[in-house]
């Protein structure tokens, strides 16, 4: 009968779909299919995704999604408050820049390092180094949680939380996280608080 | 039917690009990110602190690296009062960094965390009744406040930085008895691990001189320990100090009494005098840390520092209080002020009363712009008076100088010196109260 398809062209069908998926997830970022879920020690971040869930971007507020996943991971309820209204301040919504970003901190005693431009890479090598995650640019005029990257040196793996989607924490190899920040204007925020240890473990050391 | 398949599949595919694409417009303001250009902006706090500490400053790098510093938590409760006592302990020691001020410094106006530049822990407080910081010590259970725990250091060169060194549930007020007990933990942990570095030469070394094995009974229950099964290091401090391990250098514990470290001698070599030629160019920002500065006077000074950035006029910026610097030669009653250096000279001083005119965002001259009632009066043979010549001389000087600017040559005046003369001429035609 006229427009019954065999399986074999369903299965050929397929295969061509399979393959232009892998390569479209190629182009698009670089992203991988792997996980990786907090606590793990490659991140220099540390939010359960149930926590992270209440960070989900509900306005265009993704400055503020991003810098609150930060407040979590670093102990910091200032800025993890940014989006409700709390004895820190009023709520923080809408798109954000540098200056309202400058403006709210300093209203809120928040202490923040506030950076623009080519010198991006390099604190954010630092931030990650030291144990702090960034809210970065990544994405056309999008924030999003820089969870950190492993190495710390030369080509390495990023990890980005995307608080459009705050399930996953997205891997991302150098040159589709350059290609992820830049598109935004290569903005970070970072925190300026001393970093959080490790969920702490019972080990009999002393034995 | 293959086409129709094919279609599904690249549906599929697109979706998740749909989910990326943003939906709301101006989240980021990538205009501004743009203008910004290369900047490191340091917020520190509220708009006093920032005036009273001046450090709110562009930095040129980052900071050192603090992956070396032990982290020292703990968790309280509200309404606890042995955690109230703990903080107020941590608080007094603060000024003469004896005890616990030894191992942790406050970052200014903020009790939860240390300073990460100056403090020799990382040191943070969470509240147990905080839901977004429960997930960390969910597994410990702990029972009682305040919990103190010490982890090593982020950069491994201790061991695991998740391993409990020392743990401690409850406070008796004792700050001294907490330092020793926390040293000594430190100390004996240090020491297993370059045990097991080495092979147990340095236990062997060790048991020539042997610590007392606690015996369980002699474990004091004030140290929390009601963990069946586990048998933390919670036990007074050693009678015997532990062997020094050969080979590996201790953490710097300050011990409980520390003393401010006296000032080095200078030497007797003299310095080697800094040619002013190597002193770059850079703004300085003088303002009094006593007085709080408004949100207009900040801006200005952002808009001037922008000014002359983009002028390529200055490499650096600082801020320092008036006093600290007498030869700068700015008034207090000029305050806040923006002081241009270089090579060690000073090149200008643009103080509070010039500001204004600076920092004003540069306009095109209009229609608007001309004194038509100066010039109508002229016309129709009225006497203008001074005044009116000097609103006059004003609007021509600024038109004159926006012509030479749009032809691309350098005007005969500078912006300070522009703003001194206007600032001058407000002076004499600044309308006098009347006399009561």
């Amino acid at each position: 009968m006229r427009g019954l398809v065999s399986p074999i062209e369903i299965c050929h069908t397929m295969k061509l779909s399979a393959i232009f998926l892998c390569v479209l997830c190629l182009f698009a970022g670089e992203r991988t299919a792997r996980s990786i879920e907090c606590p793990d020690a490659r991140l220099s971040f540390d939010v359960p995704s149930e926590i992270r869930a209440f960070y989900r971007n509900p306005d265009g507020s993704c400055v503020q999604c991003s810098l609150g996943m930060c407040g979590v991971s670093q102990n910091v309820p200032n800025a993890s408050t940014l989006l409700w209204d709390t004895e820190y301040g009023s709520r923080e919504r809408g798109g954000s820049g540098p200056s309202r970003v400058a403006n709210y901190s300093r209203k809120r005693g928040l202490r923040i390092y506030n950076i623009t431009g080519r010198q991006t890479y390099d604190w954010l090598r630092w931030a990650y180094r030291n144990g702090r995650p960034a809210a970065i640019g990544a994405a056309p005029v999008h924030f999003q949680t820089g969870c950190g990257c492993h190495p710390k040196e030369g080509d390495a793996t990023w990890y980005v939380c995307d608080n459009n989607r705050t399930g996953t924490i997205a891997e991302y190899s150098q040159k589709g996280f350059e290609r992820l920040h830049e598109s935004s204007g290569t903005w970070i925020v970072i925190l300026d608080y001393p970093p959080t240890p490790p969920r702490p473990v019972i080990v009999a050391w002393w034995q | 039917m293959k086409r129709f398949l094919l279609a599904i599949a690249l549906g599929i595919a697109c979706a998740p690009l749909l989910v990326c694409a943003q939906s709301t417009d101006e989240e980021v303001f990538k205009g501004e990110v743009t203008r910004w250009g290369d900047t490191v902006q340091h917020i520190a706090g509220d708009e006093r602190s920032k005036q009273r500490r001046g450090d709110e400053a562009d930095i040129m790098g980052v900071p050192a690296d603090d992956n070396h510093k032990w982290f020292i938590s703990i968790v309280g409760s509200k309404g606890c009062a042995p955690c109230a006592r703990l903080r107020a302990d941590i608080r007094a020691d603060q000024a003469t960094q004896k005890n616990l001020g030894a191992f942790i410094t406050l970052m200014d106006g903020d009790e939860m965390h240390s300073d990460p530049k100056s403090s020799w822990s990382h040191y943070n407080y969470f509240l147990a009744e905080d839901k977004t910081q429960a997930f960390r010590f969910e597994k410990l259970g702990i029972k009682a406040y305040p919990t103190i725990i010490v982890q090593p250091p982020l950069n491994k060169a201790f061991g695991d930085p998740a391993t409990i060194v020392y743990k401690r549930e409850g406070y008796d007020g004792d700050p001294a008895k907490l330092v020793k007990e926390i040293s000594a933990a430190i100390k004996l942990y240090v020491q297993k691990q370059q045990e097991r570095k080495d092979g147990g030469a340095t236990k062997a070394a060790a048991a020539r001189h042997a610590l007392p094995a606690p015996a369980r009974s002699e474990i004091s229950g004030a140290f929390g320990q009601n963990d069946i099964g586990v048998d933390p290091p919670f036990v007074p401090t050693p009678r015997v100090d532990p062997t020094p391990v050969p080979n590996v250098l201790p953490p710097q514990i300050p011990p409980p009494d520390a003393k401010p470290t006296p000032a080095p001698k200078p030497d007797a070599t003299p310095d080697v005098p800094v040619d002013a030629k190597d002193l770059p160019p850079e703004a300085v920002i003088v303002y009094d840390k006593n007085a709080i500065a408004s949100e207009e006077q900040a801006r200005r000074l952002d808009r001037v520092v922008e000014k002359l950035r983009a002028a390529g006029k200055i490499l650096r910026v600082r801020q320092i209080d008036y006093r600290d610097a007498p030869e700068l030669d700015v008034p207090r009653d000029q305050l806040p002020a923006v002081v241009v250096t270089a090579e060690g000279r000073v090149l200008d001083r643009l103080t509070d009363r010039l500001l204004p005119f600076v920092s004003e965002e540069p306009k095109e001259i209009g229609l608007a712009d001309v004194p038509w009632n100066v010039i109508w009066t002229l016309i129709t043979g009225g006497g203008i008076g001074v005044g009116g010549a000097v609103a006059l001389l004003l609007f021509a000087v600024k038109a004159f100088r926006a012509f030479r600017l749009s032809q691309g040559k350098a005007p005969l005046l500078s912006d300070e010196q522009l703003a001194q003369l206007r600032a001058q001429f407000e002076t004499w035609f600044k309308p006098r109260e009347p006399a009561k």
